[in-house]
């Protein structure tokens, strides 16, 4: 440890000096265990943090159990309908209350010693109970905050941190073009995938908002699919757009605050989208602006520090979990609106299975781009990451297309291929190192 | 060891030959034309997923097409993730075909794959 950066300072990582077109990071915010010790510290354990998706804990009892940073934590649906989150130990000997990842039940016993919880997180059993015990001394204890924003479930261990929506800020109207795909509300599709990555948490943050590498990364998968289709082989998978990938589309990068960042790219052949069955509805409940960012722009959104909300080929919720500096876990799920026709469903599954996932055609691609991305990380000879194209474009607020949203990035540029929302995003990550 | 289960063993040590061997067009033949490749993706930690059309899979591919989508990927040799040798372990090779009219959703053979991907050195 006598040699971590943390000693030396967090604020020499960072080179920002963006008047002289120079935003830099020392490579050892990759690598670096005792850095990675603060960032779980000041980071996951102090800001809102996703947990899960209200429709996975749709009924009285439903729980889900996932992590803040490292601590496990469950979400359960309470009996008045209401959710409640509580640290997932068992107040005895800290064994984990849910037998499962996701399940039922109305209350919780301890698999190890027999101890019991009500869904509300009151101790209600203890084994061969000793005379006098004032069980409510054991009820589970519960977050500090948890808070959903249309659906999405937000969990945080700081009382003091402000309230969701704040916290959103810019990240809502992005969020809010999800929500806007059903009148009935957006579900889970069941499956998911975890996978753990040899690499450090903030190179899937910065991968799953990088237009820049779409063109390189992911040029066979476009080609792959070129000839899928130059055979007719498309059947119920539907084309996919080669030409986006490919470039020379619009795009755009955003800053928005908070560490959050969105990149968007235009769709070649929107109608072959599962979405496009609706565009008469959404064109009659939304406005002109909604309807062709939900039609045309395929979106990537991060949403600091721990969650991605992607609409590109196919809807997808990517969550991490920070294991440590040099590897991490990644839970993805199908989002999907509810009610969409059944061809469209399969459509979107078949999108996503082709793209994304471990065993799809471009995700792994780019998880071996990540891994070997931590490898290099260790070339401390050559200590700095480069976070300077489109440094001179900077537009600061929206750009026309943001304008027509009406959402109000602190920076961004007309240009994927551009770095400049990640300044926001290392922005955030010191100032949340620098405090207390 | 019935016959068929002797057939069934061979034919699942044949294809992971071709596949080690980068025979792929002989790898393709082993397929009929509308040969569905189903990985289902888990549920829950106990079960898998079980309705392609309306689950999520980890891959599910409806015909042939989807192999020959694999081969093209691999011999571009512009896929970043292609570029690694490939460990491949099989498992519970099986003939389901005298269950078949019981088990009417499932498939006629079933094997476990379990290949991983490690980098050269």
């Amino acid at each position: 440890m006598d040699g971590s950066i943390v000693k030396k300072g967090v604020s020499a990582l960072v080179d920002d000096r963006i008047d002289e077109g120079m935003f830099r990071v020392d490579r050892s915010v990759y690598t670096d265990e005792a850095l990675f010790e603060q960032e779980i510290h000041k980071i996951f354990e102090k800001c809102w943090v996703f947990l899960c998706h209200e429709n996975q804990v749709e009924k009285h009892g439903d729980y889900f159990w996932t992590e803040i940073g490292r601590q496990p934590v469950y979400v359960h649906r309470q009996e008045d309908g209401s959710l409640k989150c509580f640290i997932n130990a068992c107040s005895h000997r800290a064994a984990i209350l849910t037998p499962f990842r996701r399940g039922n039940a109305k209350t919780l016993t301890c698999r190890f010693h027999g101890w019991s919880y009500k869904c509300d997180g009151g101790c209600i059993g203890i084994k061969n109970e000793e005379p006098d015990t004032d069980k409510s001394t054991f009820d589970l204890r519960e977050i500090a905050r948890l808070e959903s924003y249309k659906g999405f479930v937000f969990g945080s261990l700081n009382p003091d941190v402000s309230s969701l929506e704040d916290w959103l800020g810019e990240a809502k109207p992005w969020i809010d073009l999800m929500v806007a795909q059903s009148t009935e509300g957006l579900e889970v599709v069941p499956g998911s995938s975890t996978y753990t990555i040899d690499g450090n948490w903030k190179f899937q943050a910065e991968n799953s908002v990088d237009g820049y590498h779409v063109s390189t990364v992911h040029r066979v998968f476009a080609h792959t699919i070129a000839a899928r289709e130059s055979k007719g082989e498309y059947t119920g998978i539907k084309k996919t757009e080669a030409g986006r990938i490919g470039g020379g589309v619009p795009t755009g990068c955003y800053d928005l605050g908070n560490g959050h960042m969105a990149v968007w790219a235009q769709h070649t052949t929107p109608e072959v989208r599962p979405i496009w069955e609706q565009k008469e509805r959404l064109e009659r409940d939304l406005t002109p602006a909604q309807v062709e960012w939900i039609l045309t722009k395929g979106r990537n959104l991060y949403i600091f520090p721990n969650v991605m909300l992607m609409d590109n080929p196919s809807t997808q919720i990517r969550v991490m979990k920070p294991l440590s500096a040099e590897r991490m876990d990644v839970t993805v799920y199908c989002i999907a609106p509810k009610g969409e026709s059944a061809t469209a469903r399969a459509g979107r599954l078949r999108k996503f299975e082709d793209f994304y996932l471990t065993a799809g055609m471009a995700t792994s691609d780019d998880l071996a781009a990540l891994e070997d991305t931590q490898e290099g990380s260790l070339a401390t000879g050559a200590k700095w990451n480069e976070f300077t194209r489109g440094i001179d474009s900077i537009i600061y607020g929206p750009d026309k297309a943001a304008a027509e949203l009406g959402f109000n990035p602190p920076a961004c540029t007309e240009n994927w291929d551009h770095e400049v929302h990640y300044h926001g995003f290392y922005r955030q990550w010191l100032k949340m190192l620098e405090e207390n | 060891m019935s016959d068929l289960q002797q057939e069934v063993t061979n034919l699942i040590y044949r294809e992971s030959t071709l596949l080690d061997r980068r025979e792929w067009d002989d790898w393709i033949d082993l397929y009929t034309e509308d040969a569905i490749y189903w990985v289902p993706s888990w549920a829950n930690e106990e079960e898998t997923t079980d309705d392609p059309e309306l689950n999520l899979n980890l891959i599910y591919l409806r015909n042939r097409g989807g192999l020959e989508d694999r081969v093209f990927r691999i011999e571009s040799r512009d896929s970043y993730a292609s570029c690694r040798s490939t460990v491949r372990f099989t498992s519970s090779a099986m003939s389901l075909s005298r269950a078949k009219t019981a088990m009417r959703s499932k498939p006629p053979q079933t094997a476990s794959f379990i290949p991983t991907a490690r980098k050269a050195g």
